[in-house]
């Protein structure tokens, strides 16, 4: 069981205050204690200074002090009188005036009086002004005598007031030597300062003089006998008497781990126009809530607070939490404030976050490894079998209870279980990130309150999914627009060489979008070079010129044998005005390619994606179903002819969870979703033309289309070579000083 | 040469004055080197007992100032514990700041404690002055330091039952000669030995403790167990009727001791006594005043 912690007065430093464990639920008791302590002292005190006894005894020391002033000055006047000196208080001390029969000499008098008589007068003044001078030097010494008695009777009385109280607690709290000890240190700092608990008639005090005198004094001169109860282990309704009433240490939750909710923080409390604070104020953070069990954080929060993540290490590294401000951290505050004593802590802090985060903290932080040794990452999806889809049910079951929503339906729970298919973009898996399910299902609950049913069916959930797409789904509609006002030129029917349909997604926030994007292609004598565009003017990210330079590869590979590609591509995007990245275009960048190589016309109502490798086999990509969706709403918008269709890869199959509207026009063959996995099956599908395989000697069916792309590859390097003889003709003759004839019959230089 | 200013907030006309203490005024002398702020309060404390009016008196000491001038004078400073040339003009500039410091405290007192006082300055000799104002006031207030050679600084008592009494001889109204203690809140004590002036001494002390239960004690001065008796069945009498906490003790002859030990035995006490008494006369009374430990009402 953890301990409770509290923070008390260190009565020899008040800037460091004390840090005082205590067992479970034994720091409530102590603060109630303390408290009665400081009542019980409230009376006693004042009852033992206002006694008979008390006032004879510092009627005594008080008038003992009078009785030796009048004493002394007493027998200075008679001596005074006998040599005919008068001794008179004045504006600037005492003076001292020669007299006679009682009176002062005027200074008439004084001057007629004969020498002798005035220098006996003189010799006596200064004798009686030395004995003054001793008693007056005597004075602060009998001043002090007197006040250290009237302080060592307080001290009498007090400590006789209080001891009985401070022995009570004693003997209550014997077994915990950390409390004596404040005890003992209590009684001391009381009796020290007896003199504060009582009540000073100060009725000459104006409004301002009393509220600066209290103001120095602190407002409760009782108030550092307080305990600050930091972290409390009884139960919200435990008997305070009772120590079994505790509760165990939760699991702490901290929702907004800035610094000070971390490590604690000090409060101030405005007096007379400044701030200031004391052990009382002192507040705890996650870390003293948690201390001895788990507290749970959120990775990024704590990242982004300012000076929490160093704070946070710096506890968990020297095992005790010292608060102090950021200001005191980085050393720019400087002025007198608490330094309390750290807490020793022993606590399992988990951090909770996403992947990206712990991989970059492994990176980059040389403490994060030491610190967090233990590293649990969960999926946030989940295998979709008769047994999950089971488990989800019930899931879905006990959010509607949860959330007090109505039943769900069998099509209900099966259109949302579908739906967490969909959001892992997987027909063979679920999705477990449950705040978007959530949302799906509060907001079918209330499409279906709004029709009228008392069970949440298929089509309320598919409402709800349709409007929240609806609601965010300004920016696809505008590019539909766009398209089916033929700004954005996408062709849907027809044939056509050197372009082709590819798809690509876009992502805004939390919505994914698919779209369709024009690939044009046009090739001429080169080097054997596929120009990306996109990349020379450094819209191409590196992933789409990885895939572009895999096609060069392929055609080397395919076609070009032992011979040298004469030519070049050039690739484009057309009217594509920002960044792309990736290669899921590439299977199309191919295709368009062997389109504009061969000539053959490529169908325009198909669209196409999917990766492909240098032999020629198509690889799966990412958001499919978007871009089959993109594709199809297209088409939708224009009329489904029930010759449009998509070309994915083969492997991506497994990933379709596509809108129902697009399922049901392929259901009824008015759409096409053509698996493909290689480029060969996806060209012949394009063309409506057989791809062709190449025999044993290398040579490709005539008629198909890569016999015709062989065919013009072989044909650009023929020409390739006849320019490449010429030239070097032209070089030989140049040598041989001949001029070479141009057809213009002027010379020119090679 | 005298000033007169009107300090503190405006108050209404004179009041009915109280049975038995014809007071209309309260005069308070002081001269300058006095705290003046306990004494003030206690004097307001009482004026507002007797619905009576605050005027006070400071004196600025002729015999004081002309030291500065004097040739055979020599000035010890209490603070360095040392002897100081001093020039006429410093020591008459040092004067007038005390004199300017003690108005403003007079003032302020005046303001909190909403009490209009009339203040007035003279330069003169002190006694003289108390003893020439004593007309002005029903009731002249002076502190125990008053008559004492070091204002009250050195030597508290000396002299200050001689002073007083012959202030009390001389004056037409009453005199109050305050010690530590506040006697608007005090016991009082009346020492009663049937005459007339004992019996205005039990009138005045009845006047002040009669309104709010204080406690009266009359020391009897009486051997007799008889005269004792009579004398107190008389008092408790008119105690009953005026509703006074009464207590009687019986003394002695030889009252001057058993009023000191009475008054030790009671704290706090404000002695109540006829100016003409027998009591305050000549060598006793003066011893008296010189010894008892508390302030004193001499009742005219």
């Amino acid at each position: 069981m953890p301990s409770d912690w509290c923070y008390i007065n260190n009565f020899a430093e008040p800037h460091r205050p004390r840090a005082l464990c205590l067992p479970a639920g034994r720091g409530r008791i102590f603060r109630r204690d303390m408290e009665r302590f400081i009542d019980d002292m409230k009376a006693a005190i004042p009852s033992a200074f206002e006694s008979d006894e008390y006032r004879s005894r510092k009627n005594v020391i008080e008038g003992a002090l009078k009785e030796r002033h009048e004493n002394a000055f007493g027998a200075l006047q008679k001596r005074a009188a006998e040599s005919d000196v008068a001794l008179i208080r004045t504006p600037v001390g005492l003076a001292l005036a020669p007299m006679r029969d009682g009176e002062v000499l005027s200074p008439q008098d004084f001057k007629a009086l004969a020498e002798e008589d005035r220098g006996a007068r003189a010799e006596a003044i200064e004798r009686l002004q030395k004995e003054m001078e001793e008693i007056l030097r005597e004075i602060p010494r009998w001043e002090k005598e007197q006040r250290e008695q009237l302080k060592s009777l307080n001290h009498e009385v007090t400590r006789f007031a209080v001891g009985h109280l401070v022995d009570e607690l004693k003997a209550k709290w014997s077994d915990h030597p950390a409390a004596l000890t404040h005890l003992e240190a209590v009684r001391a700092d009381v009796v020290e300062n007896a003199d504060d608990f009582l009540q000073p008639d100060r009725t000459d005090d104006s409004p301002l003089a009393e509220m600066m005198r209290r103001a120095s004094k602190g407002p409760d001169v009782f108030r550092r006998y307080q305990v600050n109860l930091l972290v409390d282990h009884m139960l919200a309704d435990g008997d305070s008497e009772n120590a079994e009433h505790t509760a165990g240490a939760p699991v702490v939750e901290e929702d907004n781990p800035n610094q000070p909710n971390l490590i604690g923080r000090i409060e101030h409390i405005p007096q007379m126009g400044s701030l200031v604070t004391d052990f009382t104020l002192i507040k705890p953070g996650a870390l003293h809530r948690a201390n001895g069990d788990f507290l749970l954080l959120d990775a990024r929060k704590v990242l982004t607070a300012p000076f929490a993540w160093e704070s946070l290490k710096r506890a968990l590294a020297n095992k005790r939490i010292r608060i102090e401000t950021p200001a005191e951290a980085i050393g720019w505050v400087t002025t007198v404030s608490l330094d309390p004593e750290p807490i020793p802590l022993d606590i399992k802090v988990v951090l909770l976050g996403e992947p990206e985060l712990y991989y970059l903290l492994n990176q980059y932080d040389p403490n994060f490894r030491e610190l967090f040794k233990v590293a649990a990452d969960f999926s946030d999806e989940t295998p979709r079998t008769a047994e999950s889809a089971l488990a989800y049910a019930h899931l879905i079951a006990g959010f509607t209870r949860t959330e007090k929503l109505r039943p769900f339906g069998r099509t209900g729970v099966a259109r949302v279980i579908e739906h967490a298919s969909r959001l892992a973009d997987d027909s063979e898996r679920l999705s477990t990130h449950m705040s978007s399910l959530l949302d799906v299902m509060r907001e079918a609950d209330y499409w279906a309150g709004s029709a009228g049913s008392d069970i949440v069916e298929a089509l309320h959930v598919q409402a709800a999914i349709d409007a929240k797409r609806h609601r965010a789904d300004r920016i696809p509609e505008r590019i539909q627009d766009l398209i089916q006002r033929d700004i954005l030129n996408i062709e849907t029917d027809g044939a056509r060489p050197g372009q082709i349909n590819g798809l690509a997604v876009s992502q805004l926030g939390h919505l994914r979008f698919g779209r369709p994007s024009r690939i044009s292609c046009r090739v001429r004598l080169g080097k054997g070079e596929v120009v990306d565009i996109e990349r020379e003017v450094a819209l191409g990210g590196p992933l789409h010129s990885k895939g572009v330079l895999i096609l060069a590869s392929y055609l080397s590979a395919r076609f070009a044998g032992n011979e040298v590609l004469s030519l070049q591509a050039n690739l484009l995007f057309e009217q594509s005005y920002s960044g792309i990245d990736g290669d899921s275009a590439s299977s199309a960048e191919l295709y368009v390619m062997l389109s504009a190589i061969s000539g053959i016309p490529i169908k325009q109502s198909l669209a196409v994606t999917g990766s492909v490798d240098q032999h020629g086999n198509v690889q799966a990509i990412g958001g499919v179903n978007e871009k089959i969706e993109g594709f199809f709403d297209v088409c939708k918008a224009r009329g489904l002819t029930g010759e449009q269709g998509v070309l994915i890869p083969a492997s991506n199959v497994k990933h379709l969870m596509l809108r129902p509207d697009v399922v049901e026009a392929a259901r009824h063959g008015k759409f096409h979703i053509y698996p493909i996995s290689t480029i060969d099956e996806g060209i012949q599908i394009l063309t409506g033309i057989e791809a062709g395989k190449e025999d044993t000697e290398g040579n490709f069916p005539i008629g198909s289309v890569n016999r015709e792309v062989a065919n013009k590859l072989k044909a650009l390097s023929r020409r390739a070579r006849a320019v490449v003889m010429q030239a070097q003709s032209r070089l030989i003759g140049m040598a041989n000083g001949k001029q070479p004839e141009h057809p213009g019959g002027r010379a020119r230089r090679g | 040469m005298a000033d007169q200013q009107q300090t503190g907030p405006a108050q209404g006309a004179f009041r009915a004055v109280g049975r038995g203490l014809p007071r209309r005024k309260v005069l308070f002398a002081l001269d300058v080197f006095e705290d003046c702020g306990p004494p003030l309060e206690a004097v307001i404390a009482l004026a507002r007992r007797l619905d009576a009016d605050v005027a006070g008196l400071l004196i600025e000491d002729e015999d004081v100032l002309a030291l500065a001038h004097h040739p055979g004078t020599a000035f010890l400073s209490t603070l360095t514990v040392a002897r100081q040339a001093v020039g006429p003009t410093d020591y008459e500039r040092a004067y007038r700041y005390r004199v300017e410091s003690l108005r403003r405290q007079i003032e302020a007192i005046s303001h909190r404690r909403q009490v209009q006082i009339a203040l007035q300055v003279r330069r003169a000799r002190m006694e003289a002055e108390v003893v020439a104002a004593c007309a002005a006031g029903d009731l002249i207030v002076v502190t125990w330091s008053y008559g004492a050679p070091f204002g009250g600084a050195l030597g508290r008592r000396a002299r200050a039952g001689a002073a007083a009494a012959a202030l009390a001889e001389a004056a037409t109204g009453s005199v109050l000669l305050l010690r530590d203690s506040n006697p608007a809140g005090a016991a009082l004590l009346v020492a009663y030995d049937g005459s007339v002036a004992a019996e205005r001494a039990f009138a005045a002390a009845s006047e002040l403790g009669g309104r709010n239960g204080r406690q009266v004690t009359v020391l009897l001065g009486t051997r007799s167990l008889e005269q004792a008796s009579v004398w107190g069945a008389r008092l408790a009498e008119r105690a009953a009727a005026e509703g006074l906490n009464l207590v009687l003790m019986q003394g002695s002859s030889a009252a001057a001791e058993d009023l000191c030990a009475a008054a030790a035995r009671l704290g706090p006490v404000l002695l109540v006594l006829g100016a003409d008494q027998s009591l305050a006369q000549a060598e006793e009374g003066r011893a008296l005043l010189d010894r008892v430990g508390c302030s004193v009402m001499l009742v005219r």
